[in-house]
This record gives C-alpha cells, sequence and structure tokens, in this order.
C-alpha cells in the first residue's frame, strides 16, 4: 500500500515536472529537543541541509506523531515533506522528487560521476543509518536511558510501553533485513571507521574545494553532513560512534565548515 | 590453513556450483583466492547454527555463515581483497553495499516472495536437504524472504498477488544492472586484472538470475542484453567453478538407459533414485500391513463382541432368575 502510493507519485512526477517549487512547502519532523531519535535527527539534518543548498524555501513543522504520517519508506521514514499536492518521505524519494522539479543541484555532474555520487549515497546512508539504529535499539544503556525514554514520551503511560515495544521490534527486524543483528559493537565501529574512511579519500581528491565533489555542493555533501554532525551533536550514554567519527579531523572541518555555511547564516 | 577443512553447501544447477546465494559468495571466496578446502554438497542445515548452509567445519569447529568464513579466511591468510590497490579497497564494500541495496529485495523476492516462482525454488532446496528436514528449510527462507521484502520493498509478500508491488524492485534492479554493465566494460574483473569481493557478490546475484529457471523473472532477459555481464558470469563458471558445475539434466542423461521396451512410468522409476525406490517400498508394505492388521483387528474384535454379548445376555438372564426366586 505505501509503495503503490510512492510508484503512482513517481509517475505523477513524470506530469508535474515543469511545475515550480511551491511557495509553502512543509518538512515535517518530530519534536526536536524531547523526542527525535539519533536515526532520524540524523536524516532530517540530511534532507535540510539538502534543501538550503538547492536554495528552496521550505518551513519545518515539528509533529508528535510525525512517523504516523509519513507515507512509507525504507528505513526512518522520517523527514516527510509536503510540496503542493505531493508527500514525498526519505532522503532518496525526496531528491528525486527535485529533481524531475528540474531545481536539483548536481546537475553538472556528467553521468559517470553522478552514479559514483549515488553510490556514495547509499554507501553513507546505509551504514551510518543503521550504526545509529545500532547504537540507539541494540545498545542496553543507550536504550533504556535514551531511546525509550523520548519515544515513549508524548504517549500516555500504558501506551508508551507498547509504542517502545513495536518500535524496537521493527527496528530489529530492519537491522536483521540488512544483517547488523548479530554484530557485535566492535563490528559496528569498524564499519563505521571504514566507512568514513572512504568518505575521508573522497574528500581529500579535491583537497583546494571544501566540497566533496570540486567547489559547488551535491547530495553527498548533505547526506554526509546530517550523518556526521548529528553523531558528533547528540550525547549518549555510549559516545563509541561520536569518538569514531572525530578520529577524522578532515570530516569534522567539512562538518563545521557546511554549518557554518548553511545553517548559522539564517540565524 | 588446518588439514582437512570442509565447506558445506548445496549442489548447484544449470552448470552453476551452487543455488544459493550465500553458498555462492562463500565459494567465489574459496576459490579465488585458491584457498585448500574440500566442498561437500551433501550438507544437512540443522548442523549449522544459523540454519542455513553455508558452513565451514575445521576439526570440532564450525564457522557458520558467510560472514564469520570470510572472517576465518582473512586470519589464515586467504584476504580476497589482498592484491587490490589501497583506494580499490575501500570502494569494494562501498559498492557491494549499494548492489545489496538494489538487487537484494529484488532476489529474494522473485526467488522466495512470488508464489509462483517459489514451487521451483522450494523444490530445489528441498531435493538438496535430507527428508524430515527438507519440509522446513526451505520455507524458512520464505519467512525470511518476507521479511527483507517488507523492509525493503514496502509490501508483505503473503498478501494477494495483485497487491504485490513489484514494479519499483524491478526498475531499480535493472538500473544497477545497467550501471554494472558500465561499470564492467571490457575489463576482466571490475577493478581492472585484480578481483576483489565486490566481483564474487555480483556472480552470486547475477550468475543465480541469469541462469535460474523461474516462471517469472524479468531480470532474465535484461541481463541478457548486457553481453559483458553474461561474459563475465559464463567465464567464472567456466574457469573457476570447472569441477563444481552441476547441472541434473545432463546428469540424469548420462544414467538413463534407453531401453525401448520399457514404458514411460518404468522409465521415470529407473531414473528417480534409489532413495526415493527405497522410500517407497517402505510406504508400500506399511500400507499393506497396516490394512492387514486392521481387518484382522476387525474381525477379532467383532467376534469377541459376539461371543461377549452372548455371556452377557446369559448372565442377565441368570440374574433375573435369581431375582425372580
Amino acid at each position: 500500500m505505501q509503495s503503490s502510493q510512492y510508484l503512482s507519485q513517481l509517475n505523477a512526477f513524470e506530469k508535474m515536472s515543469d511545475e515550480p517549487w511551491p511557495e509553502d512547502a512543509v518538512l515535517y519532523q518530530p519534536y526536536e529537543a524531547e523526542q527525535i531519535l539519533l536515526p532520524e535527527h540524523a536524516s532530517c539534518l540530511a534532507v535540510k541541509a539538502y534543501l538550503k543548498m538547492c536554495q528552496l524555501p521550505f518551513e519545518v513543522r515539528s509533529c508528535a506523531n510525525a512517523e504516523y504520517m509519513s507515507p512509507g519508506g525504507r528505513m526512518t521514514k522520517l523527514p516527510f515533506i509536503r510540496a503542493g499536492a505531493f508527500i514525498v518521505a526519505e532522503f532518496e524519494p525526496i531528491v528525486n522528487f527535485i529533481e524531475h522539479k528540474g531545481s536539483a543541484i548536481g546537475q553538472w555532474l556528467d553521468d559517470d560521476n553522478k552514479a559514483d555520487m549515488r553510490t556514495y549515497v547509499s554507501l553513507a546512508e546505509n551504514i551510518f543509518t543503521m550504526a545509529e539504529l545500532y547504537i540507539s535499539f541494540v545498545n542496553k544503556t543507550v536504550y533504556e536511558k535514551v531511546t525509550a525514554p523520548r519515544n515513549g514520551c508524548v504517549f500516555p503511560w500504558p501506551l508508551n510501553l507498547i509504542q517502545n515495544y513495536s518500535k524496537r521490534r521493527n527496528t530489529l527486524r530492519l537491522l536483521k533485513v540488512y544483517q547488523w543483528n548479530d554484530m557485535t559493537i566492535e563490528d559496528v565501529i569498524e564499519k563505521v571507521e571504514k566507512c568514513c574512511e572512504t568518505l575521508t579519500l573522497k574528500l581529500e581528491e579535491s583537497p583546494d574545494t571544501p566540497f566533496f565533489y570540486s567547489d559547488q555542493p551535491c547530495e553527498l555533501d548533505a547526506i554526509a553532513f546530517g550523518h556526521l554532525f548529528a553523531i558528533i551533536t547528540t550525547d549518549l550514554p555510549n559516545m563509541a560512534l561520536a569518538q569514531t567519527v572525530r578520529k577524522f579531523k578532515r570530516l569534522v572541518e567539512f562538518c563545521q565548515f557546511i554549518d557554518g555555511k548553511y545553517f548559522q547564516m539564517s540565524k | 590453513m588446518h588439514l582437512g577443512g570442509v565447506l558445506y553447501v548445496y549442489k548447484g544447477e544449470w552448470g552453476l556450483p551452487s543455488i544459493d546465494f550465500d553458498c555462492l559468495r562463500a565459494l567465489c571466496l574459496v576459490k579465488f583466492t585458491r584457498c585448500p578446502l574440500q566442498i561437500e554438497t551433501n550438507a544437512n542445515p540443522i548442523r549449522s547454527s544459523t540454519g542455513k548452509l553455508p558452513y565451514l567445519q575445521i576439526g570440532n569447529k564450525r564457522f557458520c555463515g558467510y560472514r564469520e568464513i570470510k572472517k576465518l579466511l582473512d586470519k589464515e591468510g586467504y584476504p580476497i581483497d589482498a592484491n587490490l590497490q589501497e583506494n580499490y579497497k575501500l570502494l569494494s564494500p562501498a559498492y557491494a553495499n549499494w548492489v545489496f541495496t538494489n538487487l537484494h529485495s529484488y532476489y529474494y523476492y522473485f526467488m522466495f516472495g512470488e508464489p509462483n516462482n517459489f514451487d521451483t525454488t522450494r523444490s530445489l532446496y528441498a531435493k538438496r536437504t535430507m527428508f524430515p528436514f527438507n519440509f522446513f528449510y526451505p520455507s524458512s527462507y520464505q519467512r525470511e524472504a518476507c521479511d527483507i521484502v517488507m523492509v525493503m520493498g514496502g509490501f508483505d509478500p503473503r498478501d494477494k498477488l495483485e497487491n504485490h508491488d513489484g514494479d519499483h524492485l524491478i526498475a531499480n534492479a535493472k538500473k544497477c544492472v545497467n550501471l554494472l554493465s558500465k561499470k564492467l566494460g571490457k575489463k576482466v574483473w571490475f577493478f581492472g586484472d585484480v578481483f576483489s569481493e565486490f566481483d564474487a557478490i555480483v556472480y552470486s546475484y547475477l550468475s543465480v538470475l541469469f541462469k535460474a529457471t523461474l516462471p517469472n523473472n524479468p531480470l532474465q532477459n535484461h541481463i541478457k542484453g548486457c553481453q559483458n555481464l553474461v561474459n563475465f558470469i559464463n567465464r567464472i563458471t567456466k574457469d573457476i567453478f570447472k569441477n563444481e558445475g552441476f547441472n541434473s539434466l545432463k546428469a540424469i542423461k548420462s544414467q538413463s538407459s534407453n531401453d525401448p521396451l520399457l514404458t514411460a512410468t518404468e522409465r521415470h522409476f529407473l531414473e528417480s533414485e534409489k532413495k526415493t525406490k527405497i522410500l517407497a517400498a517402505i510406504g508400500a508394505v506399511v500400507a499393506m500391513g497396516t490394512f492387514a492388521a486392521w481387518r484382522g483387528v476387525y474381525k477379532q474384535f467383532s467376534n469377541s463382541r459376539r461371543y461377549y454379548d452372548g455371556l452377557e445376555y446369559e448372565d442377565d438372564e441368570a440374574l433375573e432368575d435369581d431375582e425372580m426366586d
């Protein structure tokens, strides 16, 4: 049901491609201070960074039930945007949607580079999201001290237990599908380290420019910034992920640069 | 490597060394690195802690599942990515991850989720599993496929067929194959002259999807259109898995007798395996025995009842007589 909606949207994108980006586009996300979890925070940040890089106007609206309003997706289902008659969830579909609108960045890349960049985007999205889900739901202290109270905070007493239970079960199933369920924390850190190394290497291919591909931003910049920045700025009882990312000075500098360029200015 | 390591995998079909994605991956690791392991196709998944093949047994130790096998091979000095350039060493898992995102759900949906295809796949897996277990293990793959398709595809394969929404799985998979074909170009391996884990993974996905004779498999024709990928698959199958490749049609043809005097059923009976014959014989004996026993018991039972009824009657009469006195 979810994906049939997704498909009909894809078909409708084709027809809609000439219409411009609406002025009143809204990005829905959970409450940032009380409710949002690390993986959701990361993907919200990535989408916001991408929209800002495209210089598209949007309004952020926080909803307690954002997850249940979302049309569905592969991983966190969040954030989702409402632009005109369309509701699109998660990073990749949103990027595709904006590309159909014709206002996407990264159009100057040739086909080879674009395919390459998509590979990196899918790598960064998978590895970081899985690592964040793993630390939020499999690590016992983090789950009990942060994930469960935050996820349950918008529901009254008996319902919050049920919601926590069902969310944890769904997440564990997702981790199982991506074959992360039987990993130890060392394996997870090794995976994240490898991914950071790959990104650093890519960043150093063009050492004089601040972005991954030459001097203009693209999707990879947005997704890498979203996840890395969320990981290093979120306080958890277990900081293993943040410490791993902090080892890569080049990536931390990159995050600070993007944060300064796109987020501080608007404030 | 310790002596006497045995890798247990499912037997192949269509000329491939194995019918299973994970088994093929593990086989590629072993064969690409020329690791001296014995390969055994007569295996039982119950001995593996994951409930699935492949598993690697060395002495009393078992290494179950692809990841553990790879870890062991890396430790023992047979790492698959050893000869790659440094930056390719990082790119290989990145590409592998991307192929996983695009092809994994397609593979599991069309191998195990699609109801028409699953009949074929189940019989393939059931034939390779020992008798009481063949009712259980193939459907464990189906359960796994349900999870995978629900998470990555967004619909439930247990739903009605009209609600199956495989179009975007197909579109993604086709895009992925196109890009793979472009990436491979005219090279021998994806990263030039040296093999990598990425080659193993691409080979494992595509060879099964390309060779499998499923009723519904839209990617098969698409792969046929990419000549370099077809060459890639055929070259690895022929050169590296010369001895392991298996084809049941060929094997049966070479054995069967072409006696013109036999009827079709008799010929079919000769072609069937010895195990089936023994099972059929046991089944027949049990059926006949049961029938005989049932008949015998029935007779005895009815005899005894008649006898007992008579006695009771006499007793009752005697009792009545007593009371009358």
